[in-house]
């Protein structure tokens, strides 16, 4: 394979990676602020950790370079040699970002190029000890002693130890930047062990002109003279090998005298005892790439179709000859296999399945920068993040949910002075809910905040052209409040950067129509409202009503299938010459199904006492349509038209049915919409 | 004829190398079309062909192929020809058009053909028709004539 070929496949893999741990790193930053615990911190330096090892690895110099200051940073708040405040909450955020910034630039091939420098000086300048620190003041002066005892207490395993000294150009700018790539070249080969001085004084740029590294490395020595020399602004560097004198292990105080000058080659064994160095935690996943979930899918559902025509033989062959016993033997085996292809459809299913947190864990951050930008305080309750749905799903979900919280922060909250004189807490609460109900999952989004005035909706509608007073009077108070999710009505009194200027949540009801959802807004002036979402689990597989019509056979997604009905002939009425029938005291007007998806060979219709009517929905829009047979309930897989096919209006998708025969899906919504068009020319 | 015969002399001149090519060929209304081979993935049986409404008459509709749907057009309707009854002779031949497949129907697949490039020749004028823009070239092998047909321009349409 060629090379850059590898190096892109590792660039994925890499890019994989920094995604998970920079949400880990995220979400439990997020999490620190309110409970700065040991093992919290500990989570997050191991994810700033791996990063820095992996960025390391791939030669994305910046990034590593930016990760091991936030470790350094971690690595003090965990030892307890600093406690976590705002602003290093602040900065840690920052870095988090930075570093996803920096993660997005590689991702579209720019590299890590971006300047960090701010930050980093920042985050280092942010590493000051609260109390003087004992072990750096011991090892102040000559500190040899102690140089041998910490270098005896770190050296982990049997590696070569190496000393090298760095001296500086005298005007060098960078001092920590150099001094940080030889301690990154170090760490790349090997491991470090001490530096002189130590890392944190070297970051403070707390030094002269020279320091000096102690490491362990099983790298041949000339290995690190060629990185050293890639390192610019150093005047000259020595590396050798370290060796310690066995009466240094013996008695400590007097061995000290010629440590640093000793020259002779390292000893294979050092005189200590290894430890091996802890693995990390094994990890129980295995990363697949989602289209080859799709492929699999798809073998799967020609695994059902083939399982379909084998019971289909095996019942001709029964039919034929009752006689014969392999035929029992047959039907016991398409049997077995008919429940494994279930069971094996059931479990891909849920292969493909992620819980909802991974969209809900982006929201805390959001709302947190969003809360302090406004000046409002918000607690954001998440209940239900591990509810699961397909990844289809989840892709496309975030936006809309994005969209939604920002409003009910930035217009549905009120400001914390106003709400303690409304007798409310100054904080607000917004929640999140997430759960299954049926085949679907329904996410909520509530506030407690001041509500959305019905009679203000009413008013801006009419302002906005979009209705007339008599007919925005005419409407019940839960069809204005739906009014929100008609394009350029805003109801917020403020146009703000983020949101009320309109356009939002006639897009967040597209984006979720077209996701085959439903979205639904309850409001009570003065306590709040509540936003309801009603999704598909998956956009893969749908449970789907076949109906036949014009001699094919078509999917109507049972999502926005409301009831089936049989009504009588007589029963259907002309109204400005559409037909309708009543229905249970509403008006559901009909749309016979050919009419929008006109079959090619000319049809005739056969007279009928009564016709089969599915009555479908799409938000508050109802209509029935009409077919010629109701077929039966099915779950089928999703195929997308091919691009040869163009767009075809009402349809869209296909699938195979367990004949083997291909069955195309109605698009309710599309069909509605193409028939309120027709109408509207034909009046 | 004998204009076509000067046309090959001439044609014959400029060639510089001559390749051993293979040719698909197919008959529809009484005529052998080619196609290169590489450019045809399987050939299949004629199955139930699923119409799709409000799409072009071109468009034959969707069939299942292991699994997943193409599209199959019928090459009869764009090259002007009248629609065909289907016999058990017909056969989709399933090709690979601007990255994906699609299907298209013929009346009948009889063989591979091994060509070289010299048999190779523009269409002569007097023998283009009004489907010029998708058959550019014709072969002439062993005393046989064979449209060679260009599928990317045919699915164009």
């Amino acid at each position: 394979m060629a090379p850059e070929l590898d190096m892109s496949q590792y660039t994925g893999l890499f890019l994989q990676e920094a995604d998970e741990q920079l949400h880990i790193l995220e979400q439990e930053l997020l999490a620190l602020e309110r409970d700065p615990s040991g093992d919290r911190l500990n989570t997050i330096f191991r994810a700033a950790h791996t990063l820095k090892g992996s960025s390391r690895a791939m030669g994305f110099s910046n990034f590593a370079e930016v990760t091991h200051q936030l470790e350094n940073m971690l690595d003090r708040l965990r030892a307890g040699q600093q406690h976590v405040t705002t602003a290093i909450m602040d900065a840690l955020l920052r870095t988090s970002d930075t570093l996803s910034t920096l993660k997005e630039s590689i991702a579209n091939g720019k590299g890590d190029s971006r300047d960090c420098t701010k930050l980093l000086i920042e985050l280092a300048s942010l590493q000051v000890d609260e109390e003087p620190e004992q072990s750096s003041s011991s090892r102040s002066g000559d500190g040899l002693d102690d140089l041998t005892a910490e270098l005896l207490q770190k050296v982990q395993s049997q590696a070569p130890v190496f000393h090298a000294s760095f001296r500086l150009v005298k005007d060098c700018v960078m001092k920590f930047a150099r001094a940080f790539m030889a301690i990154t070249v170090v760490q790349e080969f090997g491991e470090l062990l001490v530096s002189l001085p130590n890392t944190a004084d070297i970051e403070e740029e707390n030094f002269g002109l020279e320091f000096q590294l102690y490491f362990q490395s099983e790298e041949p020595i000339e290995r690190f003279i060629k990185s050293f020399r890639g390192i610019s602004e150093v005047e000259t560097f020595e590396v050798r090998p370290f060796e310690f004198s066995t009466p240094a292990v013996a008695d400590l105080g007097t061995a000290v005298g010629n440590l640093a000058t000793t020259k002779s080659p390292p000893k294979g064994s050092a005189p200590v005892t290894a430890t091996p160095e802890k693995k990390a935690e094994s990890n129980q996943t295995v990363r697949v790439d989602v289209t080859r979930l799709d492929e699999l899918m798809n073998l799967v559902g020609e695994l059902v179709i083939d399982r379909t025509r084998l019971s289909q033989i095996g019942a001709n062959l029964a039919a034929k000859s009752r006689e014969d016993e392999n035929i029992g033997a047959l039907a016991e085996t398409v049997g077995h296999i008919a429940r494994i292809t279930a069971d094996l459809q059931d479990q891909l299913m849920k292969t493909r399945m992620l819980p909802i947190d991974v969209v809900f864990n982006r929201f805390p951050r959001m709302v947190r920068v969003l809360a302090q930008k406004i000046g409002k305080e918000v607690n954001l309750v998440i209940q239900g993040g591990e509810t699961e749905l397909d990844r289809s799903v989840i892709e496309s979900i975030g936006d809309p949910l994005l969209h939604i919280l920002r409003n009910a922060i930035d217009h549905g909250l009120e400001m914390p002075d106003e709400r303690e004189a409304k007798g409310k807490p100054r904080q607000g609460t917004v929640t999140l809910v997430a759960r299954h109900r049926d085949s679907h999952i329904v996410i909520e989004i509530s506030d407690d905040g001041g509500g959305i005035s019905v009679d203000r909706v009413r008013a801006k509608a009419v302002e906005k052209g979009m209705l007339t007073p008599e007919s925005a009077q005419k409407l019940s108070d839960r069809e204005a409040l739906n009014l929100i999710f008609a394009s350029g009505l805003s109801t917020a009194s403020q146009v703000t950067e983020l949101s009320g200027r309109g356009v939002g949540m006639d897009i967040v009801r597209a984006n979720i129509q077209k996701l085959s959802g439903i979205i639904e807004v309850d409001s009570t002036p003065g306590v709040g409202s509540t936003f309801t979402l009603r999704l598909p689990l998956t956009l893969a597989i749908i449970r789907g009503l076949l109906v036949k019509d014009a001699e094919s056979i078509y999917v109507l997604p049972l999502s926005s299938v409301i009831e089936t009905l049989k009504v009588e002939e007589k029963a259907v009425q002309l109204v400005h010459q559409q037909e309708a029938i009543i229905l249970r005291g509403a008006t559901l007007p009909l749309l016979p199904l050919k009419q929008v998806l006109v079959p090619r060979e000319k049809y005739t219709q056969q007279e009928v006492a009564h016709r089969y009517v599915v009555v479908v929905g799409i938000a508050e829009q109802r209509i029935g349509i009409v077919v010629d047979s109701l077929v039966g309930e099915q779950e089928v897989v999703i195929k997308s038209l091919n691009r040869h096919c163009g767009d075809v209006a009402g349809v869209s998708g296909a699938t195979i049915l367990g004949d083997g025969n291909v069955a195309l899906i109605v698009d309710v919504n599309g069909v509605i919409q193409k028939s309120l068009r027709e109408r509207k020319w034909t009046n | 004829m004998s204009g076509l015969l000067a046309k090959e002399e001439k044609h014959a001149d400029d060639r510089e190398r001559v390749e051993e090519q293979q040719l698909v060929v197919f008959r529809m209304e009484g005529e052998s079309f080619g196609v290169e081979i590489f450019k045809v993935n399987e050939i299949i049986r004629l199955q139930q062909i699923t119409p799709i409404p409000n799409s072009p008459r071109h468009l034959l509709g969707l069939v299942n192929l292991r699994g997943k749907t193409i599209p199959v057009f019928d090459l009869r309707c764009r090259l002007g020809m009248p629609l065909a009854v289907p016999t058990n002779k017909s056969r989709i031949m399933v090709v690979e058009a601007e990255g994906e497949r699609i299907g298209v129907v013929v009346d009948e697949v009889t063989e591979v053909l091994s060509i070289q490039s010299d048999e190779r020749e523009p269409t002569p004028e007097l023998l283009s028709g009004h489907t010029d823009d998708c058959v550019t070239e014709i072969v002439k092998h062993d005393s046989r004539l064979i449209t060679l047909l260009d599928l990317d321009k045919v699915l164009v349409a």
